[in-house]
């Protein structure tokens, strides 16, 4: 019966990763008899994400927002798959690109997937995710952008980090979930919950769930069951064979914990003797019953990832997965989460919902009806960037680093040597490099709030207003160095907010240009240069997603 | 024995108005600034700032020993071999190194009776700070912060929350916890002036105030008609405290204090950052913290009491006359604590261990009766015999003593979580 559990959970590695490997390039050739079922393409996952949401809209009496422009779009997926703004040259080759709209999207869409950024800057958002307030180990993310870059599947990370194996330089990295967190065993049991289960089982840790029926202590205790034999930490990691894991129930009687999972499904154990000479694992066992029972292992990230894409999960919040905190849109997550769990792709996951009607609507709601509550995501609503989204956006808006493209013999020696992207993944980790001192000065994105001290940080640290000055090559630099006013603003209105400027906003922008010339003198030309850049790029448009 | 039976100091209003008028006035005079100006703000939330309370956090990082301090017990095994005092409350006795303390105790309210179990620093740094035990899945924010995030004044210019710390060991920030990271405090950690308020070089307030203009015009203008506009103004309203935080550079300058209040305080970290307290409390910032460190006495306990109780007995002394005479005390709460006690055991070290079963806190101030001293501890100071006080209790009380109802919840999520743990309970023998 066991063993038959784990050889389960290695079968549905492996055609993952099989059926993945190919989605993608969507060759004919793999579809002979013996292979395994075809996994849905992105587009037609898409396309079944936005009927369901439409019969929801209708269902509700909502009228959706209109499309998002071109421009914003553009935009919003740059910051969404790679964490920054496009350059000027980036999206003025977007917007004159005269391919029809949904083939160029899709064009788009798969270049930023396949670039090397893609894996960079999701390898730093999975770590979020799954470390929370232990995330920013360069090596742990560094595992996780290669487990990207490789087509690494879900269910095989989570196997990875749980049980290993952790023999490799390259594999070490991915025990730090367990490292971290291995003295700890309550952390352990509720972090795990959450974070790959999207179940907080913590407050049925002293009785049964106050609020939520599904959760008993025998739950939190049956979760902690199967790290309670975890030893050791850094680089030591172990597990026992024997040790139970008891509680006080309800009315003051001790109870041995069984090995239990969240569903209620309880593992049969073998006896000590046996235990240790068939090493029986139990946490070998949780990543088996995970995988049989995967409902709760792909909703999870599913939810996650939709929270990543709309600020807000299906279920929100995306750790309070229970029967009584329903999905706002029936049906959706359920559904999705049936289709990632066929092959647990993470890209093609992301790659469907950003492909979605959903994810392209207007933030805009000019419609003369109230605004729909933000759970039926009938319009795209702002969200505070992260501060790596905020930080490396700045650094593109204010010219210090301009992801230019690469030279020919560059692009030779990468072609020759088969590493294609190798330039601009050097360039990214440079502007990384270059945002890293920002990023504990900026807001967290998480609940959306602005503080005083990044206001602070950002009108008077003379880091900032350094990078922000006039070194050749800056924004700033180049503006001081046009002639007409006018031209001043449509070029940083460009640079900055990654489109076409508006008429009356150049107005705008050229009147105040002016009038800061005429009121210092002598005019400093690169001072009020550098002061039209800082408010640009502290403005709500360049802070927010939207 | 002096009582406070009401929180609303009439005598403060005008103090601070004058205050304030001193120290912002000359400034706004020069600069042209659109939107709130502090100046002009005054006169119309006089009537609010006249019921303002606050309240100063005064953090003993380490564990400060009961023994040489509230809760002395001479004579016995676990005594240690300093003498006790009389107080000015009758029949209550305290340790000879806090003099001014005793001479000042109808002002103050101790409890002697805290059993909090936890015993490690992190931990019970965590326990006492917020009131709640350590949750895995829920990270509460710290007393100051919910102090704050209550107490503050609706479009006020100050920071609502400034903590400050005199060593390493108090080096803590609080935690904002489940509450929004804009309830952070202002911190003064390597200097005591906050860290960007001053204007960039090669910048003028004109031309600073400049640039803030069309930032703030280019993003209402982006919000209107926008699904999630609110964030915006929320961002917005941090842009806008910025003015009045450069403005307020003069309030952090302790070289505007009289040489001689200097003097009173002690040319120490810990007296020079009570002043600093001093001034921002009266200045209508709602909440300071002040953390003083070092109490940490595995070895010689007594030495290291020897010296640091008297300077606490001093500069909280002065504190508190400061205060009183500012007409600020009745509605200023202070409040005195730290992660746990010592051991009764003297070490083989001439230390104290942590413990946490039996030791004690003080109180003065806003809501607090005066003169009060509350349970007890057995005579070798080992168990608590009555009165015994939890963590929660403490938060309790606290938030009671401001006029804060402790049942009151924050929603986070699904769980309501209400502001003092369920199960606390006010201690209403030190409550005016």
């Amino acid at each position: 019966m066991r063993r038959q559990r784990v050889a389960g959970g290695i079968h549905y590695f492996w055609t993952g990763t099989i059926a993945a490997a190919l989605w993608w390039c969507g060759s004919p050739s793999w579809a002979s008899a013996d292979d395994p079922p075809a996994v849905a393409r992105p587009e037609s996952l898409a396309a079944e994400i936005d009927r369901r949401l439409e019969a929801h809209w209708q269902a509700q009496g909502i009228a959706p927002a209109a499309p998002a422009d071109d421009a914003t779009i553009y935009r919003r997926l740059m910051l969404d798959l790679t964490g920054r703004i496009p350059t000027r040259v980036e999206w003025e080759a977007w917007l004159a690109d005269k391919t029809p709209a949904d083939e160029r999207y899709r064009q788009a869409l798969r270049q930023i997937l396949d670039g090397p950024e893609f894996p960079l800057y999701w390898g730093a958002v999975l770590d979020e995710i799954v470390q929370g307030t232990a995330a920013g180990s360069p090596d742990f993310i560094d595992y996780l952008r290669r487990s990207l870059r490789e087509g690494k599947r879900w269910d095989a990370v989570f196997r990875e980090l749980l049980i290993g194996p952790w023999k490799t330089d390259e594999s070490k990295p991915a025990a730090r979930f367990l490292e971290v967190r291995a003295k700890d065993l309550d952390r352990l049991t509720t972090d795990t919950t959450r974070v790959f289960f999207g179940v907080d089982v913590s407050c049925a840790r002293c009785h049964d769930h106050p609020l939520v029926d599904d959760w008993k202590q025998d739950h939190y205790y049956g979760m902690a069951s199967f790290f309670n034999r975890t030893t050791g930490g850094k680089g030591n990691l172990g597990e026992k064979f024997e040790g139970d894991v008891t509680f006080k129930g309800a009315g003051g009687a001790q109870k041995t914990a069984a090995l239990m999972f969240l569903t209620g499904r309880v593992i049969d154990e073998p006896p000590p003797e046996e235990a240790q000479r068939s090493k029986f694992s139990r946490r070998e066992q949780l990543v088996a019953v995970a995988l049989a029972e995967q409902s709760l292992l792909s909703r999870s990230l599913v939810n996650r990832l939709w929270q990543q894409f709309f600020g807000r999960g299906l279920v929100h919040p995306v750790d309070q997965m229970h029967s009584g905190n329903p999905s706002s849109v029936p049906g959706l997550l359920e559904w999705l989460a049936g289709e990632f769990a066929a092959d647990y792709d993470v890209q093609r996951l992301v790659a469907a919902i950003v492909s979605t009607k959903a994810y392209r609507l207007n933030s805009r709601w000019d419609s003369g009806s109230p605004l729909p509550d933000e759970r039926h995501f009938a319009a795209m609503r702002l969200r505070l960037l992260s501060p790596r989204q905020y930080a490396l956006s700045l650094l593109v808006a204010s010219g210090r680093t301009d992801f230019a493209p690469v030279e020919a013999r560059q692009a030779r020696a990468e072609q020759l040597l088969g590493a294609k992207g190798v330039h601009r993944a050097a360039q990214y980790l440079a502007a990384e490099e270059l945002a890293a001192p920002l990023l504990a000065q900026l807001d967290p994105a998480q609940d959306g709030q602005s503080s005083v001290a990044e206001a602070l940080y950002l009108s008077n640290n003379s880091a900032v207003q350094a990078l922000l000055g006039r070194e050749p090559g800056t924004l700033a630099a180049r503006l001081a160095e046009t002639a007409d006013a006018r031209q001043i603003a449509e070029s940083a209105i460009g640079q900055v907010y990654c489109r076409p400027p508006a008429a009356d906003e150049v107005e705008r922008l050229t009147n105040w240009l002016k009038q800061q010339e005429q009121s210092s003198q002598p005019a400093d030309k690169h001072r009020i240069c550098e002061q039209l850049v800082w408010a640009l790029v502290t403005a709500a448009e360049f802070r927010f997603q939207h | 024995m002096r009582r406070h039976s009401t929180c609303q100091p009439a005598e403060h209003a005008l103090h601070r108005r004058t205050f304030l008028g001193g120290l912002f006035g000359g400034a706004a005079a020069t600069l042209t600034l659109g939107g709130v100006s502090l100046a002009g703000e005054v006169p119309a939330a006089s009537d609010l700032r006249r019921q303002q309370k606050r309240a100063l956090f005064i953090w003993l990082a380490g564990g400060a020993s009961q023994f040489e301090m509230w809760d002395p017990k001479p004579g016995r095994e676990t005594g240690g071999p300093f003498r006790t005092i009389p107080t000015a409350v009758s029949g209550y006795r305290v340790c000879e190194l806090m003099p001014h303390l005793a001479a000042r105790m109808n002002q103050l309210a101790v409890v002697r009776s805290l059993n909090t179990q936890i015993s490690e620093h992190g931990q019970a740094a965590d326990l006492m700070s917020t009131g709640w035990p350590k949750e895995p899945a829920l990270e509460h924010p710290e007393l100051g912060v919910v102090l704050a995030k209550e107490l503050a004044l609706e479009g006020s210019l100050l920071p609502d929350y400034v903590s400050l710390f005199a060593t390493t060991e108090g080096r803590r920030r609080p935690a904002t916890g489940f509450l929004s990271r804009r309830h952070s405090p202002l911190l003064l950690e390597e200097s005591l002036q906050p860290r960007n308020i001053d204007l960039p070089a090669g910048l003028t307030a004109e031309q600073h105030a400049g640039r803030e203009e069309l930032r703030a015009s280019l993003s209402s203008r982006f919000a209107e008609q926008r699904a999630g506009g609110e964030l915006v103004q929320g961002y917005n309203e941090a842009y806008a405290r910025v003015r009045g935080l450069m403005r307020s550079d003069e309030l952090f300058d302790l070289a505007r204090e009289p040489a001689a209040a200097k003097d009173r305080y002690g040319r120490t970290p810990f007296g020079q950052h009570c002043l600093l307290a001093r001034r921002l409390l009266e200045a209508g910032v709602p909440m300071v913290k002040v953390a003083r460190g070092f109490w940490d006495s595995h070895h010689d306990n007594f030495e290291s009491h020897r010296e640091l109780v008297p300077d606490f007995d001093r500069v909280l002394s002065v504190l508190l006359d400061d205060l009183h005479e500012r007409g600020l005390l009745d509605s200023t709460l202070v409040i005195v604590l730290s992660e746990f006690g010592r051991t009764p055991k003297i070490n083989e070290d001439v230390g104290r261990d942590h413990y946490a079963d039996a030791w004690s806190c003080a109180f003065a101030g806003c809501g607090i009766r005066g003169g009060t001293v509350y349970g007890q501890t057995d005579e070798e100071g080992v168990k608590v015999v009555e009165g015994e006080a939890t963590a929660g209790d403490v938060a309790a009380t606290i938030f009671r003593a401001v006029g804060i109802d402790p049942a009151r919840h924050y929603q986070v999520g699904p769980r309501p979580v209400p502001l003092a743990k369920e199960d606390a309970k006010p201690i209403k023998a030190i409550l005016a």
